[in-house]
């Protein structure tokens, strides 16, 4: 039998991870997420190369000791292209998840609580958008603001809330009716503060497991607008945009297409094994 | 403590409602609507009216789903009520705003059934009480962390648990920081919906006694509710009987159980098991299903069950009359035994 000891605040931090947690798909995950946060927060460290300057000298080289993933029609190491490429993709996939979680947290927070209309109203708009397959609506979006980064942004946030809101709504209901939500209407505090300090912190856990897969969706989706020249404008290095800028070689310089596109599905795999262990997790320990 | 006796005439009123309801609009189809029907409710407290003495403790007993517990979150102002008056010590509270409200939730605060589901499993039982204090300037900040660890005391709990989680805790103790979240607020009035009937006999002795206790020592007025009859019998001093959101007979707790007026009353004392097998009989099983509180039973909402019922019951509504000394009953025809108590 299992003897219970009491355990101070301090000591219990530390099972925040169980051992059970540690599985190898968590590990890889973990390893792949973290060696792409290096080469975005040190990429002038870790790329050889400035990814802009041109070299005529050093056009379409195939991969070598100079330049591993070899060089672009115009000479740039693809290499450093990637590296600093990182920056760029990943900041798509974190801030295309965050500002949605956070307004479409809001959104459900004000729909579960206060119901009625302004829950049909908030409900019925994310039914229509939807609707919509989620490239379509970027894409449209972009064509109606414009190409570029800050757009695409836009474009992303603006589609990106609906299942956060349906998510936070759906178990603010729940938790709404629970007794400790009564307990606090009874010590009288205002709504702003049970929302947000009683029953945000108890509904946001699956909204941010989501946010780990959807990071997933939201930089492909960044990656695949700037491939169709919609997002990220060349020569500036990112991840889609070399490989738009590579298609036209792809017959006898496939090097130019090959390794940015494997970085990126090397990426999109350790960010969703990342958010499938997180799921696991969350799901074992039932919150 | 039930067996003193407690002397009405020099206590004054703490909490009175008066004529109070709360309906419940039935949801309506689409059909309902083109159909212009009418709107139907849910009669779940149907003109109450009730005075809680300050210092006693009230029991409020009944059957599941007789509205009980939405008399007791009407009366703490969860629900806004439908029609009537609450007053608390004079004030009437009963349409009174959220903001209007806030500076006088202190006076009267809840415990609750399920003592996991009352407290929030994301915070500790220091945050949970310290974030009362601080909200409503109880006590200074730097003597917050002694009067958690304070209350914590009064309600048999270790100050070494002030860091710990809801989800750590056995449900007594659960039940204990749920008293001691409701006494932070030094309140005056305290509502316990239900507080022990979610845990185990043995625990059940342990938190009643401990509710008592805290009500001599601070001189709390408490609204207890509960179906156990034996554990209001106990605790309380007076007790309420409700049937279909209505009161049906309300006296000191003793002579109410001893000798009961109302029919209703007799029916559900006899009902409680007891003790000795060989004094257990069916003699007072009552026949029926409660009605539908969407459609009350005209006249004595209890006669289609009463074994008294005659032709008077049928058509006339009883009201809650006094026929001695502090008991009350809404029949026609009471029970002789009881009022000649």
């Amino acid at each position: 039998m299992k003897r219970y000891y009491p355990q101070s605040e301090k000591t219990r931090r530390k099972h925040l991870l169980p051992a059970w947690a540690v599985t190898p798909t968590f590990i890889l995950g973990v390893v792949i997420v973290v060696i792409a946060l290096i080469m975005a927060i040190f990429p002038a460290q870790i790329a050889p190369y400035d990814p802009t300057v041109v070299d005529i000298t050093a056009r379409t080289k195939a991969p070598s000791a100079a330049h591993i993933f070899g060089t672009d029609n115009y000479g740039r190491d693809i290499f450093s292209r990637v590296v600093w490429g990182t920056r760029i993709d990943l900041s798509i996939g974190f801030f295309g998840v965050l500002v949605p979680l956070i307004i479409g947290s809001i959104i459900g927070l004000l729909a579960a609580w206060y119901g009625g209309w302004l829950d049909s109203l908030l409900m019925r708009i994310s039914e229509i958008m939807m609707a919509f397959p989620f490239p379509i609506l970027v894409i449209a979006i972009i064509t109606i603001l414009g190409t570029g980064t800050i757009n695409l942004y836009i474009a992303l946030w603006l589609v990106g809330w609906m299942s956060y809101a349906r998510l936070v709504r759906a178990e603010g209901m729940t938790l709404k009716k629970s007794e400790f939500i009564e307990a606090a209407r009874v010590a009288g505090f205002s709504d702003a503060r049970i929302l947000l300090r009683h029953v945000l912190p108890n509904v946001i856990s699956s909204s941010i497991v989501f946010a780990a897969s959807d990071m997933v969706m939201c930089m492909l989706t960044g990656a695949s607008m700037s491939f169709l020249g919609l997002g990220v404008q060349p020569p500036t290095p990112e991840w889609g945009a070399i490989l738009n800028e590579g298609r036209t070689y792809i017959t006898y310089a496939s090097w130019m297409t090959f390794f940015p596109g494997l970085v990126l599905a090397i990426t999109g795999v350790g960010l969703s094994l990342l958010g499938d262990s997180m799921t696991d997790i969350l799901r074992r320990k039932g919150r | 403590m039930a067996d003193i006796q407690f002397d009405y005439t020099s206590r004054s009123k703490l909490v009175e409602v008066k004529d109070l309801c709360k309906w419940f609009p039935v949801k309506r189809t689409i059909a309902d609507s083109l159909l212009r029907r009418e709107v139907r409710y849910v009669k779940a407290v149907d003109h109450v009216s009730l005075d809680i003495y300050q210092g006693e403790c009230l029991g409020l007993v009944g059957e599941s789903g007789c509205g009980k517990s939405t008399l007791a979150r009407t009366i703490i102002r969860l629900y806004e009520p439908t029609s009537g008056e609450i007053l608390l010590e004079g004030t009437d509270i009963a349409h009174m705003s959220a903001r209007e409200l806030r500076p006088l939730r202190p006076h009267m605060q809840m415990i609750f059934q399920d003592p996991y589901s009352s407290l929030n499993p994301r915070m500790s039982v220091r945050a949970i009480i310290s974030e009362l204090l601080l909200y409503h300037h109880v006590v200074p900040k730097d003597q917050v962390d002694q009067r958690v660890e304070e209350l914590m005391g009064m309600c048999g709990l270790s100050a070494d648990y002030a860091g710990r989680y809801p989800g750590e805790f056995s449900g007594g103790q659960q039940q204990r920081v749920g008293i001691a979240r409701a006494l932070a607020l030094n309140p005056k009035f305290i509502i316990a919906d239900e507080p022990v009937s979610a845990l185990d006999v043995s625990i059940q002795a342990q938190i009643i006694n401990l509710l008592g206790d805290l009500q001599q020592k601070l001189g709390l007025t408490i609204l207890f509710i509960s179906h156990d009859l034996r554990v209001v019998r106990h605790i309380t001093h007076r007790v309420a009987v409700m049937y279909l959101g209505h009161v049906m007979e309300l006296g000191p707790t003793e002579t109410l159980f001893d000798g009961p007026c109302h029919p209703y009353t007799q029916v559900l004392t006899k009902a409680a098991p007891e003790m000795n097998p060989l004094k257990r009989t069916r003699e007072y099983a009552i026949e029926g299903e409660t009605p539908s509180p969407i459609h009350m039973p005209p006249g004595c909402r209890f006669h289609p069950r009463c074994p008294y019922c005659t032709d008077q019951c049928k058509a006339e509504m009883p009201e809650l009359r006094q026929i001695a000394p502090s008991r009350f009953v809404a029949c026609h025809h009471p029970l002789q035994k009881g009022a000649g108590v």
